[in-house]
């Protein structure tokens, strides 16, 4: 049975342990404890409890993510050093490169799955067209030099079209064709498997069937036409002003017309996409969290006007989320803080196709520029990328985008800046 | 010039929370180097909940940010913290439905390996849950954050008396819970 002046030794115990008993209290504990086993087995079990507790709080330390987390949320660069070191801070002394590619790894999954989808598309594009051209040599009678069955002409890649009529004639010779004075428009037929002599007289140049629309009835019959124009010479042409690349020639441009088995790419006046945005790096090298959510979370739709073949004008409107510091006070008045929180953004867009640069006959380079604001502040995005359009409707794209916003956190301006993968697939309308 | 904050006094660095950023930032360094430890296991040992602590950790430094003042003079910088993370547990744990758990029901399972390192860790955290909280936040501070009786009746705004029978009680318990589980753990 417990006696009451062992209730008190036993505090005394504690109290001793933790140093709080003067002189008398301890003279008065160590005699009691020198004829009391009871006493000495708490002792014994109270000074291990004691250890146990120092030992916890030696293992109780923040870990490094906090402790980044932290400073990144305090407005400081991420602070692994600082932390204390009690247990074994893992991936620290990786060096730079590991680092460096530690940054990216994280995001790489929903990058790469996007941009694995969006190149197989690409790819399966370009693999299915082949075979729709090859099938229509094969089966056609004309020469078909046609790449694919989408039909944009640059000034350097004006059609090929052979004549059915053994009568075209060639131009050899100075002066052989003279443009006629009161014509401004001509007439070629551009659909590979459809071509249509439209005139018996009108010369061929370099293989270009022209109609002259003043001398020959405009053929009605004939489908899939487009009409040509061109500003009207001012002295008669030569055959060297009708090879490819020359002043002439480079003055052709296409205007389409609207039928239902002849829509083109530019004739379609607007363009709407939706782009998915994979975190790749966040700057200055922030930690990026919870990648997972990522790949959902980053999305946009653009809606582009065409203000010509390569320049597009208008709006891009998404959600993503950037690394920032933010405090938000929900409705029950408690402050959280928020590491990413999500950034509705509606920007102005522009965007210019270099079709000069164009590759392996249909991939795009492009860049886009776009810039807006959202609720933090205002918000800039810049891309980089490759654009494939299939056919006149659809179009992929595959770039890199950097992106940048300005916001306030303790009344001081700061910035975030994240560098992206996008994909985007289109439609044209 | 690379000085050695590590010599500054708590004083001199709260102080120095007030400069441009970059002394800013290396004050607060040496605070977070000084202090995470301590706050960081009261966070932990009076709230229980990792992730929420986790949380409280956090806010409690940023509202020391928040609290900087050319004018105010940090005379006790340690404690100055324990009240803002005492605070914001406190505020935390009213808005939290507290589930008693009786000490009958307190069982925890055992193996081969339970009784070492972070299991023993467990333990703790387990049978702190059943102390009152002025017991354990009284614990804590003495057996977590070294702080003395009179400091800890400072902190929680008792007499010095109350805290030693609060510490004392406390520790009390956990002997009486943790007996069976530390036995073994001494083997």
């Amino acid at each position: 049975m417990t006696q009451p002046g062992d209730n008190k030794m036993s505090d005394l115990i504690y109290q001793f342990i933790d140093g709080e008993t003067d002189s008398t209290q301890q003279n008065v504990l160590f005699k009691s404890l020198a004829d009391n086993p009871e006493l000495q087995s708490e002792f014994q079990e109270a000074i291990f409890l004691n250890k146990a507790l120092v030992n916890d709080s030696r293992v109780l330390t923040p870990s490094n993510e906090l402790a980044n987390s932290l400073f990144i949320n305090a407005g400081f660069p991420p602070a692994v050093q600082v932390t204390q070191p009690i247990q074994p801070v893992t991936g620290s002394g990786k060096g730079f490169w590991s680092g460096f590619i530690g940054k990216f790894k994280s995001s790489l999954i929903p990058a790469s799955v996007g941009s694995i989808i969006t190149a197989a598309l690409m790819m399966t594009g370009i693999y299915v067209l082949d075979i729709g051209n090859n099938t229509a040599n094969n089966a056609g009678t004309q020469k078909n030099t046609y790449k694919t069955s989408r039909e944009n002409y640059t000034s350097n890649n004006v059609p090929v079209i052979k004549s059915e009529s053994s009568d075209a004639t060639t131009i050899t010779g100075k002066n052989n064709f003279v443009y006629p004075p009161k014509i401004n428009k001509r007439m070629v037929s551009h659909s590979p498997s459809e071509i249509k002599i439209l005139t018996q007289s009108v010369p061929q140049v370099n293989d270009l069937v022209v109609k002259d629309n003043a001398s020959e009835p405009e053929n009605n019959n004939s489908k899939d036409i487009s009409i040509i124009s061109f500003s009207k010479p001012s002295k008669p042409l030569d055959a060297e002003l009708m090879k490819p690349g020359s002043s002439f020639i480079n003055s052709f441009s296409l205007k389409p017309v609207e039928t239902a088995n002849n829509i083109t790419e530019a004739n379609l006046g607007l363009l709407l996409e939706i782009k998915g945005i994979s975190g790749l790096v966040y700057a200055p090298w922030r930690s990026i969290t919870d990648d997972s959510k990522l790949f959902m979370k980053n999305v946009a739709l653009n809606l582009f006007y065409k203000l010509s073949r390569n320049n597009y004008f208008g709006i891009e409107t998404g959600n993503e989320s950037l690394q920032m510091f933010r405090t938000v006070t929900d409705s029950a008045g408690n402050i959280n803080f928020v590491k990413e929180p999500d950034l509705f953004y509606i920007n102005c867009a522009w965007r210019h196709n270099f079709r000069e640069w164009e590759l392996m006959d249909n991939l795009i380079p492009f860049t886009d520029v776009s810039a807006g604001y959202t609720k933090w502040g205002a918000v800039g995005k810049a891309i980089v990328g490759l654009y494939y359009n299939p056919e006149n409707r659809l179009s992929f794209g595959l770039g890199l985008e950097g992106t940048a916003l300005q916001y306030t956190f303790q009344l001081k301006t700061k910035f975030t800046e994240k560098l992206g993968l996008v994909y985007f697939l289109g439609y044209n309308f | 010039m690379n000085e050695d904050y590590s010599k500054f006094t708590d004083s001199e660095l709260y102080k120095l929370l007030n400069e441009e950023s970059k002394l800013k930032e290396k004050a607060f360094k040496e605070i977070y180097t000084r202090h995470s430890g301590k706050i960081y296991a009261y966070c932990r040992r009076v709230v229980g909940d990792r992730n929420k602590a986790d949380d409280l950790f956090q806010e409690t430094f940023l509202k020391l940010l928040q609290s900087i003042s050319i004018d105010k003079e940090m005379s006790n910088l340690s404690g100055y913290m324990i009240k803002i993370a005492r605070n914001l547990c406190l505020k935390y744990k009213s808005q939290q439905n507290v589930n008693l758990v009786s000490i009958e029901d307190f069982e925890i399972p055992t193996n081969d390996n339970i009784l070492e390192g972070t299991e023993l860790s467990s333990l703790i955290s387990m049978a702190l849950d059943l102390l009152q909280e002025e017991h354990r936040e009284a614990l804590v501070l003495q057996a977590y954050d070294g702080m003395t009786y009179s400091e800890i009746a400072e902190i929680q705004e008792v007499p010095v008396t109350t805290v030693r029978n609060w510490i004392v009680r406390a520790k009390q318990r956990l002997r009486e819970i943790l007996t069976p589980y530390l036995i073994e753990y001494r083997k």
